[in-house]
């Protein structure tokens, strides 16, 4: 096996390792809100936006 | 091949008096003097001239004579040719081994190959040819004329500059097999592609770096291995992470309300009290649902408030439903079910405060930013009902996508390079035509 391949696999190992830690402690920057979420944006836009 | 007698054998040219070093006599034909050029035939005693010198002596980057040890086996070099396709040259130097007989080592500037005479004739299986009962190989160019350009040393043949054949080549990776034919006769020789500085090593020449030129249709992709390894090891990864994501998705019902609000009405605010968080941090999903919305839409101002801490998580939700009709006919849009996700929230007593404003939504009219489209609140506003859920735990979508485009990078980019490659390598050949799937195995 290349070396380069063995670091890919520690490499997954770690974001596995962070995966399973942010799903366990429900973090995400993704969130629309709570710590450290990156928000949905601001208020108000409504009304459809077809045409 | 055996060499019953070899030895090394002075002789002087008969165009310019030069010394000459037989290497190989008893098997060489022809010679061409380092000299001056001249090709002599080393088969009458006289060294009779078979032709004159055509070009200007150039130096092969291996000189004549130098001996070394490749894959195993002793070599002097005792010829050198440079021949050409009217595109592309390249050089050859035969090698000799008193023992071993003949063997070839072809430069092609990028990489050297070595090679042998076959002694039997290739099985044709299809479009394919097999040697040695292993792999076939399959058709890559040719038949294409090949010219000699340029000759030095000593050779089984008599070769001289302007000499053509017809060449044609077969390919697998890592190995050649070309047919030479002209008028009189026809030879198989089998190319290995060396790996990088093993000629060099084994002459005594500089050696050459691994680089971006244009490699042989022989040549395997340096990438292949990685991208096998890369696509197994990131398709358990990327397996793995779903797996944990689908354990992970699971949910539990912290609190639930049923409210109301009224259309263009005052705004109204619902606490739910006493939301629990046990444990660890979790992500709190707040959705509501508003299914009578029909060309309205709801704010929903969410707080999530920690009774020990005061702290505050903030987001917003919007519940709306519209729909029309125009000249393509009948539409909608909108969530009446917004869903709210707070990342991280750390355990303890919550309580959630909700405030809720509905509004129509009037064609025509501001349909852009903040605050209702009339500014009026209605005394006798029309009530619609919302059920708000609270839930703990739950995955993020972006999460997943986020760790799978991290896990993918790596054999994307290795895929890249191989294809690359690939795209380079059937640059170099004639035949695009050739069914390519065998590289990849």
């Amino acid at each position: 096996m290349k070396f380069s391949s063995i670091l890919y696999g520690v490499f997954c190992v770690l974001i596995l390792a962070v995966f399973v830690q942010t799903s366990r402690t429900g973090f995400s920057p993704f969130a629309d809100g709570g710590a450290r979420g990156m928000g949905r944006g601001g208020y108000g836009f409504y009304g459809p936006t077809h045409k | 091949m055996t060499a019953a007698t070899s030895s090394v054998k002075a002789l002087n040219c008969t165009s310019c008096g030069g010394t000459l070093s037989l290497r190989a006599a008893g098997y060489t034909v022809s010679m061409v003097c380092e000299h001056c050029g001249v090709t002599l035939d080393t088969t009458d005693p006289q060294l009779r001239v078979i032709a004159q010198a055509t070009a200007a002596l150039r130096r092969p980057l291996i000189p004549l004579g130098t001996r070394g040890v490749l894959r195993g086996e002793t070599w002097e070099v005792v010829g050198y040719l440079e021949r050409s396709d009217g595109e592309d040259g390249w050089s050859e130097y035969l090698l000799f081994n008193p023992y071993r007989g003949y063997g070839w080592l072809v430069d092609d500037g990028r990489r050297f190959n070595y090679g042998f005479l076959l002694d039997s004739l290739p099985d044709m299986d299809g479009a394919q040819i097999v040697i040695d009962q292993g792999r076939g190989l399959d058709h890559d160019s040719g038949p294409y004329p090949v010219e000699v350009k340029f000759v030095v040393g000593e050779f089984y043949w008599r070769v001289a500059v302007g000499e053509r054949v017809q060449v044609t080549d077969y390919v697998r990776p890592g190995t050649t097999v070309s047919c030479e034919e002209n008028d009189s006769e026809r030879t198989w020789s089998k190319l290995d592609l060396l790996e990088w500085g093993e000629a060099e090593r084994a002459f005594g020449v500089e050696p050459r770096r691994p680089n971006s030129g244009t490699p042989s249709p022989a040549e395997p992709s340096p990438w292949r291995d990685r991208l096998m390894e890369s696509w197994i090891i990131g398709a358990i990864a990327a397996v793995t992470l779903l797996i944990i994501a689908a354990m992970s998705s699971g949910t539990q019902r912290l609190a639930s309300v049923d409210a109301q609000v009224g259309l263009e009405g005052a705004p109204r605010t619902v606490v739910i009290h006493g939301i629990q968080i046990a444990g660890h941090s979790s992500a709190i999903r707040i959705s509501a649902q508003s299914d009578q919305l029909d060309n309205d839409w709801i704010d929903l101002d969410y707080s999530l408030v920690d009774k020990r801490t005061q702290e505050s998580f903030d987001a917003y939700g919007l519940a709306e439903h519209y729909s029309g009709s125009d000249s393509d006919g009948s539409w909608s849009e909108g969530d009446t079910r917004p869903k709210t996700r707070l990342s991280s929230v750390p355990p303890g007593t919550y309580d959630l405060v909700v405030e809720l404003s509905a509004h129509r939504w009037v064609q025509n009219a501001s349909t852009s930013f903040f605050g209702a489209q009339t500014g009026m609140v209605d005394p006798n506003p029309t009530l619609v009902p919302v059920t708000i859920n609270v839930d703990r735990g739950g995955m993020f979508a972006g999460n997943v996508i986020l760790g799978l485009i991290l896990i993918l990078i790596w054999p994307g980019f290795v895929l890249w390079r191989h294809l690359a490659f690939e795209q380079r390598r059937r640059g170099s050949s004639d035949d695009d035509d050739d069914d390519d799937d065998d590289w990849d195995d």
